[in-house]
């Protein structure tokens, strides 16, 4: 177990440290000059040169990517250009608004998923199983940001329950926290949850064809006891697989959300900072939405090895 | 065997489906194509006086707030929604697709993880963020956010394509074609590709609307099409702050991306029923509808008070009748057996016994349990039995078991449900049980998952759960058919002492006369779902009658085969194949860049030899190396480089794997275990049998090739008239000879046979030996037969090797062998054949 921890581990160090050197590279040696892209093409020469001296461009790439990670590492992420703050603070601050919502969203894409997904694939072919399949049919078509407009029309502007959108803060109480991102998060889960739930339902309906579930009904477990006694933790593999590719579809979805819903998230922060033309902001924000995807990639192949004891056990 | 459970979808849905999202896409492509030359009204034309409107007769779908045409504006910007989809997914494939052939199929692994890693990397990036990424470095644009979808689909082609072509690589007609003298790249375009289409196409068509719905939402956020290019996201992204006002202006365009996608998605799905082999309509056995009484003499019997009595059971599933009419009785501590071809209906009537049968299958008839009538549409009626007074094990113990749970946890519950006893008691009992069959603690540990044990402690696994039930009738259908030889004498001596210990009935159920004749008092024999024949008193064997049963008796014998013995057979001249000093060690595991890090030796230091026309046979049980040793005389594989050098020479030539001339490669040729999977399931008879032909010197015109499959068709017994057939078309018996006759093509000198018949039925297996002496004979053809199972050894080949864990432990003439066995290995394979064949 220790070794595959290790070997996840790597993994993720791996592609953290590749993805930092396409970020660099993208933003900071292919296009130009990075001082003339921030400031655009009225710029004097003079401010030019003092916002490249600010900025440490005239070092060589290496070292100037060196200083970046290391930074980084140190916790010093640098200043944002635009807002003249540290970067690490804009960023813990956003932080705790976009993990939540993902995380939140998250939640709803379970709930919905894997209870209704169990159902449409245990009645397969019933009425349960054909409702199902149509609403999730249509969420699946569902543009997220575009729901989420709906949603606003619906409950905060004809039945006026919420506010169309804006986040108070955490320190209003966590109670009024949830309620304010209720909304969204339903907005990102809902076109996931439906994805899911599909996996969820053919992975069932997989499992109960196979020859194991018949062992386990030979034993004199009714057809629904054998799929919730053997059958549900082994659907439950490819379902693991997706949702944790889903919650990166979430992180980058709330981008988009956030702006709907007027949030100061990430993802809002980051259009933010593109306008601006705020590189040093624009490189650690993605860099940080990087590292949440590979995080939670690596958590799901955790979640793995406590569903799929066979993955536990050393390799000999 | 039974199919998997059908989709109930039936056909007709499946097309309405397809045909309803082909009709979507159509219009919407057409709405975009139209734009191009007419729309309502200019989609860029402001009119303030005129802005949100709500839907009229003159605005359709009304105005947004500059008083610009909605429909006109939804229909420019059709064309470059689907183009940015389009490309995007083109993107997706021409990266990925190449990309994942290269990480399957080249034999470096290194490279396999350099293109892995670099595809998780980039899976990092989801669309959104690649695009802010690459917006933010050069600019918005439409190309950019193309571009940012398209990178994002390469790792998702390339994980896909890898993942298909691996699970290809191992079919056995990836090995055929390389016998066919093809390399590697050529295989993966000409055999892997065709065949991992459908996967693909599939995928495309679920990037398409992820695609589209990607840019739409870039386009909202303002990183996708730029003004005044009109777009689907910014007219949404427009109509936010009017949505109080104008809801139409948010309600219109959203709904036309949420019908664009269903259609896609339907298009999908659609065709995914069509691909997936999961939803293809299996090919069930044909079964006429019988006329129930005739020919069977034991309908409406009386029948005595029994354990368990079946009357006029029928099984019918859609059109097929599976079962007509079976009566059968079932006394206490009767041994009873069941035999008859594949498809003959057994596994269908002992399903139909537990209430196991999926729900499409239509049971009538009576069923009694100590008398009392069971309820054959109730579930419930003979759940109360199952585990309790009837149990059953299965062909497959692997299979069988839950992989992810404890065997002892898992025998536990059967003991749990059958007593209604707690937890720790059951654990008690499920080790006693698997201390009753052999698994104490010091063989296996309770907690051992499913994988970890061979395929006979499977089988014993499920034999501890099946008894611990105290179940009074075992049904074991094909308990053996799937082990070896040793071990299946093993599990039949092991259910023989239960069934005497726990006075358990047997209902034992096999294609194999002379597995049954040892084990039982009574034998049923089946056809084309009847009872056919019966014989209740010892020896069985000889009191069945029927047609069927002189069939099934006549494969039990297995001594008319050998070809004639060459002569001067220790001539040195006439060695034609010679191997010396072969050992193998496999990698168990690779560290990240693919570096072995734990080795394995599978065969160590074999030396044969092969004269012309004769014929040697390669024993041993299960994981002894044999099939490596095919690998590694057909050239698709290096021996080790030891200290001693290891050598195979063919006809004096000595074979280099990597670079095998044609001229060398037609000379051998192979047969292998699972007709099944031995061909490209896409190709004719005719191009399956014709691929070797590339080997020859000269090329053939299609007439002369059309001649010569003829020829390898009828002298494998074939009709030529097959050739243009496809391969799905034929039994396996049939794709065994499609197999000769591919081998027999290059008319080569050694053609080695893997396990040739491990996978048919008795009967079949006795026409296929047949076959293969005679035309050993015939051609003076020298052959190295692999085999678990020493009768068939006997029966046709000069000389024997038995190998055990990679080692030739012992080699000689097989009549001498058969006397004198001088190795524990070998007797052990010797005690595996039944008695009947073994004496007679």
């Amino acid at each position: 177990m220790a070794g595959f921890i290790l070997r996840r581990l790597g993994v993720l160090i791996l592609t953290l440290f590749i993805a930092s050197v396409v970020i660099f590279a993208l933003l900071e040696i292919i296009p130009g000059d990075p001082a003339l892209t921030m400031l655009g093409i009225n710029a004097t020469p003079e401010t030019i040169a003092a916002l490249r001296d600010e900025l440490g461009l005239n070092a060589h790439a290496l070292p100037r990517y060196l200083a970046w990670i290391s930074g980084m590492l140190h916790g010093d992420f640098g200043l944002s250009y635009t807002y003249r703050t540290p970067v690490a603070e804009l960023l813990a601050e956003r932080m705790m608004v976009t993990l939540p919502l993902a995380i939140y969203a998250l939640m709803f894409t379970v709930l919905i998923a894997l209870p209704f997904g169990f159902l449409a694939g245990a009645r397969e072919g019933r009425w349960h199983d054909r409702i199902i399949l149509f609403f999730s049919q249509i969420g699946i078509a569902l543009p997220n940001f575009w729901f989420a407009l709906m949603l606003i029309m619906i409950f905060a502007i004809q039945l006026g329950w919420v506010s169309a959108g804006g986040f108070s803060g955490w320190h209003h109480g966590w109670i009024n926290g949830i309620a304010e991102l209720t909304l969204p998060a339903l907005a990102l889960a809902i076109p996931q949850a439906t994805i899911l739930l599909r996996v969820m339902r053919s992975a069932l309906i997989e499992t109960a064809r196979q020859d194991y579930i018949r062992t386990a009904r030979a034993k004199g477990l009714s057809r629904d006891q054998a799929l919730w006694r053997h059958g549900w933790i082994n659907a439950l593999i490819p379902v693991v697989t997706i949702m944790g590719m889903q919650f990166s579809f979430l992180i980058a979805g709330a981008i988009i959300i956030e702006n709907v819903f007027s949030l100061p998230g990430l993802g809002r922060l980051m259009v933010q900072a593109i306008g601006q033309r705020d590189i040093i902001l624009v490189e650690t924000i993605i860099l940080m939405m990087v590292l949440i995807v590979v995080t939670v990639t690596f958590i799901t192949d955790l979640v793995y090895a406590i569903i799929d004891p066979r993955l536990r056990r050393p390799t000999s | 065997m039974i199919a998997p459970y059908p989709s109930p979808l039936r056909p007709h849905r499946r097309v309405t489906g397809l045909f309803i999202g082909c009709m979507i896409l159509s219009v919407i492509t057409l709405a975009g194509l139209i734009s191009f030359i007419w729309t309502p009204a200019d989609p860029g034309i402001m009119d303030i006086s005129n802005r949100m409107q709500p839907p009229s007769m003159t605005a359709w779908l009304g105005t947004d707030h500059f008083g610009r045409d909605i429909l006109s504006q939804i229909m420019a910007a059709t064309p470059v929604t689907l183009a940015v989809a389009l490309i995007s997914v083109m993107i997706g494939i021409i990266g990925g697709v190449p990309l994942g052939l290269v990480a399957a199929f080249n034999h470096k692994p290194v490279w396999d993880h350099v293109l892995t890693r670099g595809g998780d990397v980039l899976f990092a990036f989801p669309a959104v963020i690649m695009a802010m990424l690459l917006t933010a470095g050069f600019g918005a644009g439409i190309s950019i956010a193309m571009l940012a979808i398209g990178l994002f689909n390469i790792p998702v082609f390339l994980r896909m394509t890898r993942a298909s072509a691996m699970q290809q690589r191992h079919m056995t007609y990836i090995q055929s074609a390389r016998l066919a003298g093809k390399s590697m790249p050529r295989i993966a375009v000409e055999h892997i590709l065709p065949n991992i289409a459908p996967v693909l196409i599939l995928q495309a068509t679920i990037q398409f609307s992820l695609a589209i719905l990607a840019e739409s939402g870039l386009s909202y956020l303002g990183l996708g099409a730029q003004p005044p290019v009109p777009s689907w996201g910014r007219m949404l992204a427009d109509s936010q702050t009017m949505i109080g006002l104008a809801p139409h202006m948010a309600i219109v365009p959203g709904l036309t991306i949420m019908l664009t996608v269903i259609g896609v998605n339907l298009i999908g799905e659609g065709l995914r029923q069509r691909i997936d082999p999961n939803h293809a309509v299996m090919p069930a056995a044909h079964i006429a509808k019988a006329d129930f009484a005739k020919n069977n003499r034991f309908k409406n019997n009386p029948l005595p008070a029994a354990l368990i009595t079946v009357q006029n059971l029928s099984v019918r599933r859609h059109d097929n009748m599976l079962l007509s009419s079976i009566s059968v009785s079932i006394k206490s501590g009767d041994r009873i057996g069941l035999i008859g071809a594949s498809g003959a209906g057994k596994s269908v009537l002992s399903l139909a016994m537990m209430g196991l049968l999926p729900p499409d299958f239509h049971v009538t008839g009576q069923m009694q349990i100590h008398g009392n009538d069971i309820d054959l549409a109730n579930d419930a009626a003979m759940r109360d039995h199952r585990g309790k007074t009837v149990a059953m094990i299965f062909q497959d113990p692997r299979l069988a078991l839950n992989p992810v749970q404890g065997v002892a946890a898992q025998i536990a519950e059967a003991a749990q449900l059958a007593h209604g006893i707690s937890g720790q008691k059951a654990h008690h009992m499920a080790l006693d049980s698997l201390g009753r069959v052999g698994l104490t603690p010091d063989i296996i540990s309770p907690d051992s998952l499913p994988d970890m044990l061979s395929g006979g402690q499977c089988q014993r696994v499920m034999i501890a759960m099946a008894i611990i039930g105290r179940p009074q009738l075992l049904i074991a259908d094909e308990p053996t058919t799937s082990l070896d030889t040793v071990t299946q004498n093993e599990i039949l001596e092991l259910l023989n002492r239960l069934a005497d210990e726990d006075n358990m009935a047997l209902l034992m159920i096999s294609h194999d006369l002379a597995v049954l004749a040892q084990m039982v008092e009574q034998i049923y024999v089946m056809d084309q779902g009847q009872i056919v024949d019966y014989a209740a008193t010892q020896p069985v064997n000889q009191l069945l009658t029927h047609s069927v049963s002189q069939k099934l008796l006549a494969a039990t014998h297995m001594d008319q085969h050998r070809p004639p013995r060459p002569s001067g057979q220790n001539d040195d001249a006439d060695i034609i194949l010679s191997a010396s000093h072969l050992s193998r060690t496999y990698a168990s595991g690779h560290s990240m860049l693919g570096k072995a890090h734990a080795q394995k030796p599978v065969l160590q230091d074999i030396s044969l030899t092969l004269a012309q026309g004769e014929c040697l046979g390669l024993v041993g049980a299960s994981g002894a190396g044999k099939s490596t040793l095919t690998r590694l005389l057909l050239g698709l594989e290096n021996p080790d480089d030891v200290t001693d050098p290891a050598m195979i020479t063919l006809a004096g030539d000595t074979v280099t794997p990597d670079h095998m001339p044609p001229a060398m490669r037609r000379r051998i040729q192979a047969v292998f275990q699972d007709p099944y999977s031995a061909f490209n399931p896409r190709h004719s008879v005719r191009r399956i049998i014709a691929e070797p032909l590339w080997l020859m010197p000269e090329r053939l015109t299609e007439n002369a090739i059309t001649e010569k499959v003829a020829k390898a068709l009828q002298s494998v017994g074939l009709d030529p008239d097959m050739m243009h057939r496809h391969i799905h078309a034929f039994s396996g018996g049939q794709r065994q000879r499609i197999a000769i006759a591919r081998a027999l093509i290059t008319t080569p000198d050694v053609i080695l046979f893997d396990e040739p018949t491990s996978s048919l039925d008795t009967l079949i297996r006795q026409q296929i030996l047949a076959l293969i002496t005679d035309l050993v004979a015939e051609r003076n053809l020298s052959v190295i037969f692999i085999s678990h199972d020493l009768a068939v050894i006997r029966a046709i080949c000069h000389r024997v090797m038995v190998l055990e864990h990679g080692q030739c432990v012992e080699m000689g003439e097989t009549d001498a062998i058969f006397q004198n066995p001088q190795h524990a290995a070998t007797r052990a394979l010797l005690d595996a054949i039944p008695d009947q064949i073994r004496t007679g």
